[in-house]
């Protein structure tokens, strides 16, 4: 099984639009994939069409009193299983500090599904804390979609300060470009010669794009209602790059 | 899980669908004709682990299922451009995972095929999700292995979608509604009943019931005529040479047959013994070199794994060699199987298996009941054992522990030509003590006869030329570690055999097998 997060500190940066698409490509190439909304905003669930319904919330789950399993529900694709988002999630940062081993409740969490599913993409929620320790741990990468713009950056420069100050493996960390604007100079100039900090960058950048925005009302991956868009193509670019990136990762 | 229902004769697949579809949320795809593959090993070791693996063509696209028997998914379906041969060709993934322990070297083999035109019908809810699919399938068996094409079952098959049961119910009362009836069996089941494939049906152990009473000699043909049938069994796909284990099996029925020939004395005529020993020697030498070949190929990942890291790339020219030479080592056994001297053989043995036994034999073990002489022999040969066991200290050379191997052996497989005259536990718990006993023998001697081939291939090599001086240092060191696994089997004897010689054993075999007792 191999774990990998979306995530940034930032909101509306095209971390959910990339955990969606990444995870319907995986699933169709073959893979079993789980997809974990962890965002309380829900927004994968509802790309999904799947009502958030984790009764009891995030609480009982992280307590292990409730399987995680009874709240799985199936997408329309094969092989493509989602776990809705609660907006109690919001209250786990609470819930996780009161655990006698709260950095690594969520990879206790998905241990049983090791042979179950190939890939889980967690979509994360943005801020940092203890819930992000907890990704951060249990995940074999990190996909940190970033805007080329200045303020962007430094918010990147934020995520691997926090990683070095935790003492987590900064390795785990791959950005690539979400939403390119090539008319924007400023997204063309970093574009063109990105910041060497920005170690591990994936070479396929995702260019701004209305279809994106699209998927909230067809409520599909990109890929099902505009296969041959180029920005279809570019996620499937950057599954590959990630693929070849992380062949081994378990 | 999945729920199987048989459509009733007076009710075609489009009825029920239009029936369903004047539902607004009920949506069909357009229909498509699948080719569906069911596959097992050889010795039908999914089915015997509960479970059955179809793979779906359609078009040249493949879906992999694997699921238990009683009708759940084990894998969602996995895609794939060709159907695997081996589990080892799957790609890494939970499916892999699980499927290489059970299936380990053995080939997938297409048990038989059915063509389906699948219509399929996703059940929506009121977000317009998917909850639940039906699969209407008319289903055909194509003309194969002889048998005429003909119609099956229509079936209609509820998938639910995880997280959403409620839906398949309702689906289900629908079915029956309409007068459809919940399939006993998966249809790959069932078809495999209409063909008379009896799963389980090969296995490599005797699985003999001898009768206590019957005659000695009448028993020895049971059980040679059981060897033959494996033999026989194995033969097709020793020639493929696909799947390492048929001639593996192959080689093991040859070997017990010498050996219950040597071993069940004085029950055949010795002209008889004597010639048939001889040939059945032949025919298991033929076979060695291709073994041996095998075994190498077998375990040379974990040969390479022993050798530190920056050296392992050295070895692969060996793999190029053993690979070169078991393809010719296997034309030069297909060559032995087509040999008059093979077919004459057969032919010869199963007419002398077939005759009725001679009832005025004036041979000593010929009329005697089987129970009686099978105790004496295994008794004589424990005792053998022992003696040579105990006869072994530490400065013992290796001989004397080949010695001990061949006495272990041939106890054990009369131990198994008779297992069935004893009290089921008591014996299989003696078999399993001298197993670990002959386990350790059976190391040290691999050890020791894998060092001498490998310098054999190293010779063999440079004969042939253009070997690196890199693979000969690579295999001189994987010399030294198999000959420091064979120090440590050597080192281990002594604990393995106090533990099967230990009182206790020693009573238990006299109990089951000595006589007047």
């Amino acid at each position: 099984m191999k774990v990998i997060a979306t995530y940034n500190i930032k909101g509306g940066v095209g971390k959910t639009a990339t955990a969606v698409n990444l995870a319907w490509l995986a699933a169709r190439e073959g893979a079993p994939t789980l997809i974990w909304d962890l965002d309380p905003q829900g927004a994968a669930s509802y790309y999904f069409r799947i009502r958030p319904t984790i009764k009891g919330g995030g609480k009982r789950l992280v307590q292990g009193k409730r399987d995680l399993d009874d709240f799985i529900r199936g997408t329309d694709y094969e092989l493509l299983d989602l776990l809705p988002a609660d907006f109690s999630y919001r209250k786990m940062d609470l819930y996780l500090e009161r655990s006698k081993n709260p950095i690594s409740q969520l990879r206790k969490l998905l241990k049983p599904f090791r042979n179950e599913y190939y890939y889980v993409f967690l979509d994360c929620p943005p801020s940092i804390s203890l819930v992000s320790e907890n990704i951060f741990e249990a995940t074999d990468a990190v996909l940190v979609p970033t805007i080329p713009t200045t303020l962007s950056l430094r918010t990147y420069k934020q995520i691997r300060g926090f990683f070095r100050k935790h003492g987590l493996d900064e390795d785990k960390i791959h950005p690539f470009f979400s939403m390119v604007d090539r008319r924007k100079t400023m997204h063309r100039s970093i574009v063109d010669t990105p910041p060497e900090y920005m170690k591990n960058l994936l070479q396929t950048g995702i260019p701004y794009d209305s279809k994106v925005e699209q998927m909230g009302i067809e409520r599909t991956p990109l890929a099902e209602f505009a296969p041959n868009s180029r920005t279809a193509n570019c996620y499937e670019a950057l599954w590959n790059d990630i693929k070849k990136r992380i062949p081994n990762m378990r | 899980m999945r729920i199987e229902f048989i459509f009733p004769d007076n009710l075609r697949p489009e009825d029920l669908q239009s029936t369903l579809q004047d539902d607004k949320r009920i949506i069909a795809e357009p229909p498509r004709t699948i080719h569906r593959t069911y596959f097992d090993s050889f010795d039908w070791r999914l089915y015997l682990d509960g479970s059955l693996l179809e793979d779906s063509r359609d078009g040249n696209s493949h879906t992999l299922v694997w699921r238990f028997l009683q009708g759940e998914d084990r894998n969602p379906g996995l895609k794939l451009d060709t159907p695997p041969r081996f589990a080892r060709d799957l790609p890494q993934g939970p499916l892999r995972e699980q499927l290489e322990p059970l299936l380990e070297m053995r080939e997938l083999v297409p048990i038989f095929r059915i063509r389906s035109r699948v219509t399929g019908l996703r059940i929506l809810n009121r977000d317009e999700k998917t909850v639940a699919w039906l699969k209407i399938e008319e289903n055909t068996l194509p003309r194969q292995r002889g048998i005429r094409s003909g119609k099956l079952d229509n079936r209609a098959v509820i998938i639910p979608v995880r997280g959403f049961t409620k839906p398949g119910k309702a689906l289900a009362k629908r079915l029956q509604q309409q007068g459809l009836t919940p399939a006993e069996d998966d249809l790959m089941l069932s078809v495999l009943a209409m063909l008379g494939e009896k799963p389980g049906n090969y296995s490599s152990k005797l699985g003999l019931k001898l009768d206590p009473a019957m005659r000695t000699d009448q028993a020895g043909k049971v059980i040679l005529q059981r060897l033959l049938d494996i033999m026989l069994q194995n033969e097709a796909g020793t020639r493929r040479a696909t799947d390492t284990e048929f001639l593996h099996d192959f080689r093991v029925a040859i070997r017990r047959t010498r050996s219950a020939l040597s071993q069940i004395k004085d029950v055949f005529p010795k002209r008889i013994t004597d010639r048939y020993k001889s040939e059945f020697a032949w025919l298991g030498q033929m076979t060695s070199p291709s073994r041996d070949l095998d075994v190498y190929l077998l375990t040379f990942d974990d040969y390479r794994d022993s050798l530190p890291l920056p050296v392992q790339p050295d070895i692969e020219p060996l793999r190029s060699f053993l690979i070169k030479h078991q393809k010719s080592e296997n034309k030069a056994l297909i060559k032995v199987l087509d040999s008059a001297r093979y077919k004459r053989l057969k032919k010869n043995w199963q007419t002398f298996l077939e005759q009725p036994v001679n009832e005025r034999s004036t041979l000593k073990n010929a009329g005697r009941p089987v129970s009686e002489v099978a105790s004496k022999r295994i008794w004589r040969m424990f005792r053998r054992a022992i003696q040579e066991g105990d006869a072994i200290t530490a400065d013992s050379p290796a001989d004397d522990l080949h010695e001990l191997r061949k006495t272990c052996k041939k106890l054990r497989y009369l131990m198994e030509f008779f297992v069935s005259l004893y009290p089921s536990g008591n014996i299989k718990e003696l078999i399993r003590a001298l197993k670990t006993l002959q386990d350790n023998l059976g190391d040290f001697q691999d050890y020791e006869v894998q060092v001498l081939t490998l310098k054999t291939f190293s010779h063999q090599m440079v004969a042939e030329g253009n070997v690196p001086p890199d693979t000969l240092l690579a295999m001189g060191m994987l010399i030294d570690g198999l000959e420091r696994r064979q120090h440590k089997a050597r080192e281990e004897f002594a604990g393995r055999y106090a533990g099967f010689s230990q009182q206790k054993n020693q009573q238990r075999f006299r109990k089951l097998f000595a006589p007047n007792h």
